[in-house]
């Protein structure tokens, strides 16, 4: 074993020890508007070496000679760049967009990668959604191996695993909450994004801490040639963004997003009702702003705010004969905010080093006032939050073409305080139970090339966690080999351990927020992940067409569950003895993409078969069960065409197989302990349930459309987008949930305080039928800008020539 | 506080969309083949007589529940006396042996359908309110008025494992509240429990110490509801099965020993 490592490594080091002469490295960028450009591909042409760009547009090639750049990416045109100058180079390099499909030629196939799907602003932008406004991770969801929880909301399953084991992050900064109105819409405003890269395995060495996925969002910059900004009317909401040059070498964009008409619509329905006690307000909004200062050539600042919350209020109707009033307040969602500095040290070593700050919090406010006095007789407040202060310092360094290194520092300080109670109430304790813990992180990977064919990346990751007097130190192997079959096929392998020191409770089928997280501790463990998994990747007809199959292999223990029964932990300052801890859980799967993404017929085609577990020794008796949300077939079909400069549209059909759920196998007597009215016992019929999860609903599957009508005005040349779109355009009566009663209405019958017999079936409520949806973007430009005036406005506004 | 929760989560869910767009229809589907198991269903009590109720369960069909009118039940006392229950209708078996606190009480059920089938209890020793009083304005009810709770202290043997069932009879519900003293190691237990004040002005409070099987039937009989009805929108609670101490059986043979109600006053 030994004889053979030492083989290995002499090899390794005699294929990386010929270091190069200069170094060509800087940034790919967008020529319109200068934002940068993640995952363009950037080659040697002689030597078919390549780089694929980071989250920051950077690349880095060193050469031994006179050298020609080829860069591509998807809906640019390819751009040849001849290297004269053999001294090390830092050079930014604009793409154009368009497509030149005469000049499509193989590309080292090496820089493909496994284990993660991207999701482009166009892709995003174009994908049909249930409310009509474009929505990034419905538009994740379309991907194999990746599953919304259940129809309306944005929680993933992400190959097997949970909702609260995915890691949500804006420009390295993490998110914790990433729902609007209960997962309908997710926080994400597509105006703001760049791209999107999802990790379903072998995660990048510097990420961490969730184990089933990284959801890494990078953020525009903001136009840096002119300004420019949108406007948008939605079902849901109403959006606009601004983005442009501060000075010649700062930019800003600014998003936000709020609700109005849902938000009007319930306040006045509840208010000029005559049937209700109560004035209800629901809605959400969310504000983003991200700065970007490029000190000079090598050194760049980013500043990002982000707030999003969702908001109810409850207040009760009073009149003159009222003595008090009362009201409810509610709100949830995220604060964020981070600092990063990247900086070229020098040609071949870039670093990207961030901070940031995020709070998630779940509020519930009651109060009871007495009018007259205008005194409080009441006043409740219920808080669970979670504070991530979070530094990352990455450091990216280019030995030679066949050695890339990455290593680094993430530390991470982070308070949870899942119980949070003030007020006057007897019935809960007041006071918080807040638990900090800390995580340090060092990690270091190596992609080595290995001859021309075959790269392979070795990472490690070391973390030590300390919460309390409780202290674990962790070590993460990661491991991907790549290797480059022919031109056409290449085929990898990945295996990686991961550990998470966080927990998400929730309740399924809840509306509201009920999200609360809570810390591994010594009595409940961080989670446990190995990963393995597996995969091929064809190109065809010069890269029009891919086709990536892969299978995985992924094992978690150490799982966390509420107990059987508890539906809630935020109100009792005892959480920890409602938490069912030591679950065990395996999944494991096959994917499939094809897509065709060049011309002006974009196809995907994506499917995967899944099958995931779960084993707590006091659920289901100890005995493994489904995983609630798992689907084992999962099939989308996506079509999209421009029919010319006016129309394009898409088409999506998805089919997935009916969730689990826990059959009635039987009936029995049972016995009351409270005498009825006579004041005698009295005996009802119970259900007897049969293994949790197992059996299916029926299978889902639902049909969108979506058509977009792009109108340029004349005077004003600016760009207006009607989306037309349809959701389950068949009338696919989904199941959502299924119970047992003996009529179709709303009311269930219950046998055990009517006494009588009555038969049963079994019923399932569909929720989202066919539903038309309608949305109106507009685009406007500097030229725009300067003129505007309140006459301009209104023309805007309704969009008048 | 959850009430609260539910009702506002109960009105997004009706205005927003489900209202709407919802849709309730039957399904058909197949499940596994359900082998007809007895169950006995016996609550005893200190200072009344055993009666037990026999029936067949059967798979989710349109046909009731059949009862049992021709088993052989026997009871064994405290090991020693043994005799049989007559039957008298209804599938009610019952004997005229007075419970008394302390009695280990086996049953034994054979019928000609079946293995027989086999139950044990015991009837838990009495126990007695220490104090109780009534605290105004602890908690809001979905009406949003101000509500009180009932503040309790009972004898505990901190030595023994011990379970408890709180009954709460006012003329707008009966509230039942469970508590064991698993964590206590004083002489007595402090308890508050919320109720909702209604037109009378007296409460009616009755304690019981209850046996570990029916501690465990009466919680898990309330989780079942929780799953079984599952309000949407507001989160639930997955389907669970009633606890059951039946050997080759199903149902429940557990027991109670009750204290005197006591009547309380309620300020308005």
């Amino acid at each position: 074993m030994s004889k053979g490592l030492s083989i290995l490594l002499i090899f390794i080091f005699l294929c990386v020890i010929a270091k190069s002469q200069y170094t060509v490295s800087g940034f790919i960028k967008d020529q319109q508007s200068n934002e940068t450009i993640v995952g363009a591909h950037v080659m040697d042409t002689i030597s078919k070496k390549g780089f694929v760009t980071d989250q920051t547009g950077w690349y880095s090639i060193k050469f031994n000679q006179k050298a020609v750049l080829k860069i591509t990416y998807v809906g640019y045109q390819t751009q040849y760049i001849s290297i004269k100058n053999e001294v090390d180079t830092l050079m930014v390099i604009k793409l154009y967009q368009g497509e030149m499909l005469n000049t499509f030629e193989v590309i080292d196939q090496r820089l493909n990668r496994a284990n993660v799907n991207s999701l482009s602003t166009k892709e995003i932008l174009s994908a049909p959604s249930l409310t009509g406004s474009p929505d990034v991770i419905k538009a994740m969801s379309t991907l194999p191996g990746i599953q919304m929880q259940s129809e309306g909301t944005s929680l993933l399953n992400v190959r097997g695993g949970s909702p609260g084991q995915n890691l949500f992050l804006i420009d390295n900064a993490p998110l914790i909450h990433v729902n609007h109105i209960g997962g309908f819409l997710s926080v994400f405003n597509p105006d703001m994004i760049n791209h999107v890269d999802i990790y379903k395995g072998s995660f990048p060495v510097e990420y961490g801490g969730k184990v089933s996925s990284i959801v890494n969002i990078t953020q525009k910059e903001g136009s840096a040639a002119a300004w420019k900004g949108t406007y948008c009317f939605g079902i849901t909401d109403i959006s606009a963004s601004m983005e442009g040059p501060i000075s010649n070498k700062a930019n800003i964009i600014i998003t936000g997003r709020k609700t109005v008409l849902f938000d009007l619509f319930l306040f006045a329905s509840s208010r000029f009702s005559t049937g209700g006690d109560y004035i209800l307000r629901y809605g959400f909004y969310d504000i983003n702003t991200k700065a970007t200062w490029a000190i000079n050539s090598k050194n760049k600042i980013s500043f990002n705010i982000y707030q999003g919350d969702d908001y109810l209020t409850i207040k009760s109707k009073t009149d003159a004969n009222d003595l008090r009033k009362n009201s409810s307040k509610n709100k949830w969602g995220n604060y964020l905010s981070s600092l990063s500095l990247k900086s070229v040290l020098k040609s071949d070593i870039y670093i990207d080093n961030s901070v940031s700050f995020t709070h998630y919090r779940l509020k519930e406010d009651q109060k009871e006032m007495e009018i007259k006095n205008n005194t409080t007789l009441f006043h409740n407040t219920f808080k669970s939050t979670v504070s991530h202060l979070n530094i990352i310092s990455n450091w990216h360094y280019l030995i030679n073409n066949n050695w890339q290194t990455k290593f680094g520092y993430n530390g991470s300080y982070i308070q949870h305080t899942p119980y949070n109670f003030s007020g006057n109430s007897l019935m809960f304790e007041e006071g918080k139970k807040t638990k900090s813990n800390w995580l340090n992180t060092l990690f270091l990977n190596n992609k080595i090339g290995i001859q021309t064919k075959t790269d392979l990346d070795l990472g490690v990751r070391l973390v030590s966690y300390l919460v309390d007097n409780y202290s674990k130190y962790f070590f993460e192997p990661r491991m991907q080999i790549n290797f480059k079959a022919n031109e056409n096929i290449s085929l990898n392998a990945s295996y990686m351990h991961v550990y998470q020191t966080s927990h998400l409770l929730y309740t399924q089928g809840s509306i509201s927020n009920n999200e609360v997280w809570i810390p591994a501790t010594e009595n409940i463990p961080a989670i446990f992940s190995k990963h393995t998994s597996i995969g091929i990747h064809f190109d065809l007809f010069k890269n029009i067409y891919s086709f990536d199959l892969s299978g995985y292999y992924k094992s978690m223990t150490q799982l966390a569950s509420f107990k059987e029964g508890i539906i809630d932990i935020k109100s009792d300052m005892n959480w920890e003895e409602l938490v069912e801890t030591d679950g065990i859980g395996y999944s494991y799967g096959i994917e499939f993409l094809f897509k065709k993404v060049f011309g002006k017929t974009n196809f995907q085609l994506s499917y995967d078969y899944s099958y995931s577990i779960r084993k707590f020794n006091n659920i289901n008796q100890g005995i493994y069960f489904v995983y609630d949300y798992n689907r084992p077939h999962n099939l989308s079909i996506q079509v999209g065409r421009s029919l010319n400069k006016k129309w394009s549209f898409n088409v999506l059909w998805v089919f997935q197989s009916g969730m689990p759920y826990t059959p009635v196998i039987g009936r029995q007597m049972s016995i009351s302990t409270v005498p009825n009215s006579d004041g005698e016992i009295y005996y009802f019929e119970t259900l007897i349930y049969g293994e949790r999860n197992s059996a299916r609903m029926r299978d889902y599957h639902r049909l969108d459309i979506a058509f977009q009508y792009t109108k340029p005005t004349k005077k004003r040349k600016m760009k207006s987008v009607w989306t037309f779109g349809v959701y389950n355009l068949y009338n696919r009566k989904n199941p959502n949930i299924y119970y047992f009663n003996n009529n179709a209405t709303n009311e269930i019958y219950k046998p055990d305080l009517n006494g009588d017999f009555k038969p049963l079936d079994l019923y399932q409520l569909s929720l989202f039928p066919i539903i038309p949806n309608i949305s109106y973007k507009v685009y406007f430009n500097a030229t725009d800008f300067n003129k505007l005036s309140l006459k301009t406005l209104k023309k805007w506004l309704l969009l008048e020539n | 506080m959850l009430k609260y929760s539910r009702l506002w989560s109960l009105f997004i869910l009706i205005l927003i969309v489900f209202h709407l767009f919802s849709c309730r229809k039957i399904v058909q589907d197949e499940f596994d083949s359900f082998t007809n198991l007895i169950t006995i269903n016996a609550v005893l009590v200190e200072g009344d007589s055993i009666k037990v109720h026999l029936t067949f369960s059967d798979e989710l069909n349109d046909l009731p529940l059949n009862v049992i009118a021709d088993a052989q039940v026997e009871v064994v006392i405290n090991h020693l006396i043994i005799d049989t229950l007559s039957y008298s209708g209804n599938g009610i078996y019952s004997i005229d042996y007075i419970c008394c606190s302390g009695d280990n009480i086996d049953i034994h059920v054979i019928t000609a359908q079946g293995k027989p089938i086999f139950a044990n209890t015991i009837i838990p020793d009495s126990t007695n309110i220490n104090a109780t009083s009534i605290n105004d304005n602890v908690w809001i009810d979905n009406e949003g008025n101000s509500q009180p709770a009932l503040y309790m202290s009972i004898k505990n043997n901190p030595f023994v494992m011990e379970y408890f069932e709180v009954m709460l009879y006012s003329d707008t519900e009966s509230i039942s509240f469970l508590m064991n003293d698993e964590n206590s190691e004083t002489d007595f237990l402090e308890i508050q429990i919320p109720f909702k004040k209604g037109y009378s002005n007296s409460l009616t409070v009755e304690l019981r110490a209850v046996s570990f099987s029916y501690y465990e039937y009466v919680r898990t009989y309330k989780l079942y509801l929780e799953g079984r009805y599952p309000e949407f929108g507001i989160g639930t609670v997955l389907p669970f099965n009633i606890y059951s101490n039946i050997d080759n059986g199903l149902g429940i043979f557990c027991a109670y020993n009750p204290s005197y109600p006591i009547q309380l006053q309620i300020s308005n």
